[in-house]
């Protein structure tokens, strides 16, 4: 309708482009016209008044009217173009008010159509903006829906957080930075979270860790690259970086070179998950230096680094509740174009490994059932609105 | 060539023979009797893959 509205409007501008040059071939005739006519007028007054009238009459007058064109006095024609031309000139100017008014109204009406379709791109983008809302907070609701009725039906859960992560490069480092999203927990179930954190690599390092992680991924998908330069890759990656902690005093360790040693330890076990084989690995030979590189929390970021389903367990007293001996899973999602990781935890007593894995891909099955039920349901209103 | 733990930890032990600050051993073969531990899951093995929800 707009569109139609405008082409109107154009065909307008058109006519009216097309009037105002007629206007102005008009308006040069009128300039000769004026030039000639208006001296002649003169002229002929003059001798009027100079003369007598029956001398003019006869002498200049009559002299004049023996002048014919097609046996019609040309002063009559002179006469009769004149007053045409005034008529002429009368209803032009009755005309050159309408296509002024017309000129005046096309604009406004140009004028209204861009408001209103500006108007209509606003609430479009506001329409837009609500429904990507709506979507996320209906997302939200499913998926902590879905972890609660998991959790509840599945007493060897004991709890199960979201966190979500982001990563930064800055001054040759790579910044991870940790947050807590949100959590659940079963009955009687003492649990802490991670409210924020940040873990650093340098980026030349990360890259070629995941160099690694990309040679023995090849080696575990198809099986074309050779165990043995999986292992090379590896060993050289280690042997290149390991004096980074190896020459540090152990009271200059810090959470950085935890990360560090964390990513070797990620690398081996990578190396060994090819062949599915539950491995405890020691990697350097000061236990002092390795227990203390061990006492940072950087299993998580562990997961992060690795993109991939992680386990890892810790064992820890508490003097009100006594030895909590913890199994941990994590696992990645993209959610709401977030990273995000889903970590669940058990108690390792009563779970095995194995049992972890099966109920932690048990509700990465039930979100995804979940959601692809939604949004089922949401494209069928959708097409039917 | 059978890939197994023995084979890859003998081969790692080599590559680092000149390197006396490292020593891969291993320590348990059972995770839930260590105290603590961290393990990678070959994801392709447990058919649990990146959930990605937009």
């Amino acid at each position: 309708m707009i569109k139609n509205n405008i082409m109107l409007g154009e065909q307008k501008n058109y006519d009216i482009i097309t009037l105002v040059i007629i206007m102005k071939k008009i308006k040069n005739l009128k300039l000769i016209s004026t030039l000639v006519l208006v001296p002649a007028g003169i002229f002929i007054l003059e001798l009027w008044v100079e003369h007598d009238s029956d001398i003019f009459y006869r002498d200049f007058l009559s002299w004049i009217l023996k002048w014919h064109f097609m046996h019609v006095p040309v002063i009559y024609i002179i006469f009769f173009i004149s007053i045409m031309y005034l008529i002429i000139q009368f209803s032009l100017a009755e005309k050159k008010e309408k296509i002024s008014q017309i000129e005046n109204t096309n604009t406004e009406l140009l004028n209204k159509i861009n408001n209103l379709e500006e108007k209509q791109n606003n609430y479009a983008k506001l329409l837009w903006k609500n429904h990507k809302e709506l979507t996320g907070i209906k997302q939200d609701e499913i998926l902590a829906e879905t972890i609660h009725k998991y959790l509840v039906n599945t007493p060897k859960v004991q709890a199960v957080q979201i966190y979500k992560h982001t990563s930064q490069y800055f001054n040759n480092h790579i910044k991870t930075k940790i947050n807590y999203v949100n959590g659940f927990a079963d009955e009687n179930v003492n649990i802490n979270s991670i409210t924020q954190a940040y873990h650093k690599l340098e980026v030349i390092f990360y890259d070629e860790f995941k160099e690694c992680i990309n040679t023995i991924n090849s080696f575990g998908s198809d099986g074309n690259v050779d165990l043995d330069e999986v292992i090379n890759t590896v060993s050289k990656f280690i042997n290149t970086y390991i004096s980074k902690l190896t020459d540090k005093d152990i009271d200059d360790i810090t959470l950085d070179d935890a990360n560090t040693y964390a990513v070797f330890n990620l690398t081996l076990d990578k190396l060994y998950s090819t062949i599915d084989d539950d491995l405890n690995l020691s990697i350097l030979d000061n236990q002092e230096l390795q227990d203390k590189l061990n006492s940072y929390k950087v299993e998580l970021f562990n997961s992060i680094l690795l993109e991939d389903i992680y386990m890892f367990s810790y064992e820890k007293e508490d003097s009100s509740q006594g030895k909590h001996n913890r199994l941990y899973v994590s696992f990645p999602i993209e959610y709401s174009d977030e990273q995000q990781r889903l970590l669940l935890s058990f108690d390792s007593t009563t779970v095995s490994t194995e049992e972890a894995v099966s109920l932690t891909s048990s509700l990465h099955s039930s979100i995804e059932n979940s959601l692809v039920k939604w949004y089922n349901v949401n494209k069928i209103l959708e097409e039917g609105a | 060539m059978i890939a197994n733990k023995e084979y890859i930890t003998k081969k790692l032990q080599d590559s680092f023979k000149n390197n006396s600050a490292i020593s891969i051993k291993v320590k348990s073969a059972n995770l839930k009797e260590a105290s603590n531990f961290s393990k990678v899951i070959n994801s392709n093995k447990v058919n649990l893959r990146k959930l990605i929800i937009k």
